[in-house]
């Protein structure tokens, strides 16, 4: 008993363990470099930049300037151009309908899925995560040919002496719209599924013993225990979509109308080779997606008095 | 339509209903007359289709074949949310995300049956019933199994239902709250008038509380009657042995008497005696029948040397003492008698039953017998009862699909 007091009191380790203070912290130290690592300084780097005079296709760190922010809503004699507010606009504008769409296709698909036996759930559920695994741009790829003139649904139309003339889909607001709800259906799918797989049943039931008919039993029981399903899958359709590029490049080709913020951050960095423009969008995009998801997060908070979460 | 039986309005009349889920029978064929104000309670084993025969009349589901009328009106196609009646589910099914008072106001205000200052006193009316008033800011998950299911209860009969639906409200409560639960519910059925229908597989839940009980196995009703009547006359083997506790005697009927019967049961191969039953309707000279006598109308007594075995017209047996078993406020023996079957007799501990203490101690419960306190294991006894607690059973009469 004594030889092991003696054992535990010496020694590196002895030292840490009678300091927690030490010992927490090497503990969030690995977590800590990674987190500075791969998102503190990049970001910072960012920052950086925007604040930058442009130089094609590097950095000038030498010379500071906020022109970047200012011209993000003026044009070259100073005046007030609205070009990039309308982009902007009309990603956010985008974003919220995409997540209004995903959210009325996803929520009842959602459902119907956590109805099931259990190992129908687990088919239907790997039914929606199986396009993850292709990759993102070769499906939308796919979405070309079938949309465009010569594509799969014209062909079929015609044929079927539905239509006489091709429809002429490609490039066009509401085929990026389709596109980006296509591509991030999943993500509302899977947290409401998670959400509505929880909730109790019986409930809707008692909801309608109490003389509930079909609507209210949704607005007052299942809507705000599946919340929190509700919350989160907004977000993580919400999000990528305002920043997105692929699905508006592709489907959109930049035409008027279709352009969102990614493209234009994408242009500044590789076509313009304005990196520090680039950056201020950048940075601006995400105090904008900041705003929106406090002010949701508000809403959603207010509707349910904080109760489902 | 207004049917009514014995006089009595039926509240909720089971006409030739049967639910079939697959290709098996849940509810096959029953037909129930349930009376206005009455505590029924449906009683069987689970699978019996009780729960299957409520959720038919809160409409959740519909049967497969049948009529169903609430007060009087068909209901067939007319959903849940428009039936008057209420359920207090199993598992209580209170809504997490409210807090108590509404809870209780979400059948007022889903129906605009009330103002809003009308649904808050009902709510608070109804929250005092159950002897809640000061719980209504509480939410669900801070209150005990036996305030959620008062919440439950409350919750129901604000609605002033019709018919209020039960299913198994009692099965999560402990044994001592069960008991308070029980009087409590019986009280306030009679306090409110309302008609309640009653789901239970505990079969002393349902002797205690109901006015009436519908006896359930396999889908089928095998007798309605007064909770005395189904323990005291039960008309089939199962019957007897689901209610209670019952000693069954496989035996064949010997002789008809004008008034009683005698039945010779045990084995062929000696061990044979003769039982004594009041005579029932249809029985007939050579038949097969079941005999079956409670525990606790066995008297039981200690032979005393030769003992003269004087007729006193009750049925009797020798046996033996194979296990005393002391449960509190009766103690039970099990016998074993010749033809090698055995007995399970119950008497009182009215005296003191403690099998260590001197003979002095006497039951007086009962059948006149000497006393049977401080019997103990392999002592040899008599067994007698009176022909009137004998019951003759008919295997056929109960219907029971095998």
């Amino acid at each position: 008993m004594k030889q092991l007091d003696i054992k535990e009191n010496r020694g590196l380790a002895a030292w840490v363990r009678r300091r927690p203070g030490v010992q927490a912290a090497g503990l969030l130290l690995p977590g800590l470099i990674a987190f500075g690592l791969f998102f503190v300084i990049p970001l910072l780097i960012v920052v950086g930049v925007s604040f930058t005079a442009k130089k094609a296709g590097t950095v000038d760190w030498t010379h500071w300037t906020l022109n970047n922010y200012v011209s993000l809503v003026t044009n070259f004699a100073g005046d007030f151009d609205p070009l990039y507010l309308n982009i902007f606009l009309r990603s956010l504008w985008f974003a919220l309908l995409t997540t209004v769409i995903c959210l009325l296709v996803g929520y009842p698909l959602a459902y119907f899925i956590a109805r099931r036996g259990e190992k129908w759930r687990a088919a239907l559920i790997l039914l929606i995560m199986i396009p993850f695994w292709t990759n993102f741009l070769v499906r939308t790829y796919a979405l070309q040919l079938i949309f465009r003139k010569e594509g799969l649904l014209n062909s079929l139309l015609l044929d079927g002496h539905i239509i006489k003339q091709p429809l002429d889909m490609m490039f066009t607001p509401g085929l990026v719209l389709f596109g980006l709800v296509y591509g991030y259906l999943p993500f509302m799918v899977l947290p409401l599924y998670a959400s509505i797989e929880k909730f109790d049943f019986s409930l809707l039931e008692a909801a309608q013993d109490l003389g509930a008919g079909t609507f209210r039993t949704l607005r007052k029981v299942l809507l705000p225990l599946t919340m929190p399903g509700v919350v989160a899958g907004s977000i993580l359709v919400f999000i990528p979509v305002v920043g997105s590029y692929v699905t508006s490049d592709l489907l959109g080709a930049q035409s008027s109308g279709t352009l969102m913020v990614g493209n234009t951050i994408e242009n500044q960095f590789l076509k313009s080779q304005n990196w520090p423009l680039g950056s201020a969008m950048s940075l601006v995009l995400m105090a904008v997606v900041l705003l929106a998801i406090i002010i949701y997060f508000r809403v959603a908070r207010g509707d349910k008095e904080g109760a489902a979460l | 339509m207004n049917k009514s039986t014995e006089g009595a309005v039926s509240s909720v009349e089971l006409v030739g209903i049967s639910k079939k889920f697959g290709d098996s029978f849940a509810v096959d064929n029953i037909s129930l007359s349930i009376r206005e104000g009455e505590f029924f309670s449906l009683l069987g084993p689970s699978g019996c289709g009780k729960t299957t025969t409520l959720r038919m009349i809160a409409g959740f589901e519909q049967p497969t074949s049948g009529q169903l009328y609430i007060a009087g009106q068909p209901v067939a196609g007319v959903p849940a949310f428009r039936r008057n009646v209420n359920t207090v589910f199993q598992n209580y099914a209170l809504f997490p995300h409210m807090n108590v008072a509404d809870n209780v106001a979400f059948g007022l205000e889903a129906t605009h049956a009330a103002s809003k200052t009308e649904i808050a006193s009902r709510v608070q009316d109804a929250l005092d019933l159950v002897r809640l008033g000061n719980y209504g800011k509480r939410r669900p998950r801070q209150l005990s199994g036996g305030q959620q299911q008062r919440v439950a209860l409350a919750r129901a009969l604000v609605n002033r239902p019709a018919v209020l639906l039960l299913d198994e409200p009692l099965g999560a409560l402990d044994q001592k709250l069960r008991k308070e639960m029980q009087i409590e519910l019986k009280h306030l059925q009679s306090q409110v008038g309302i008609t309640f229908i009653f789901v239970t597989h505990d079969q002393e839940e349902a002797l205690t509380m109901s006015d009436r009980i519908a006896v359930m196995s396999n889908g089928k009703v095998l007798q309605v009657d007064s909770p005395a009547a189904i323990y005291e006359r039960p008309n089939c083997k199962f019957v007897a042995d689901f209610i209670g506790q019952s000693n069954f005697f496989a035996g064949r009927v010997t002789g008809i008497d004008s008034d009683s019967v005698t039945v010779a049961v045990g084995g062929s191969d000696g061990g044979s005696f003769a039982v004594q039953a009041p005579r029932t309707n249809g029985v007939q000279a050579g038949q097969e029948v079941t005999v079956a006598v409670r525990p606790e109308k066995i008297g039981l007594r200690r032979v005393v040397g030769s003992d003269a075995i004087h007729s006193n017209g009750l049925n009797r047996t020798p046996g033996r003492i194979q296990r005393v078993i002391y449960m509190g406020t009766s103690t039970q023996y099990v016998v074993d008698i010749p033809g090698g079957s055995t007995l399970t007799v119950e008497r009182q501990n009215s005296g003191i039953a403690e099998p260590n203490l001197p003979r002095f101690a006497r039951n007086t419960q009962g059948i006149d017998l000497p006393g049977d306190s401080g019997l103990v294991e392999h002592e040899e006894v008599l067994l007698e009862w009176s022909p009137a607690v004998t019951l003759l059973l008919d295997k056929l009469r109960c219907h029971l699909r095998q």
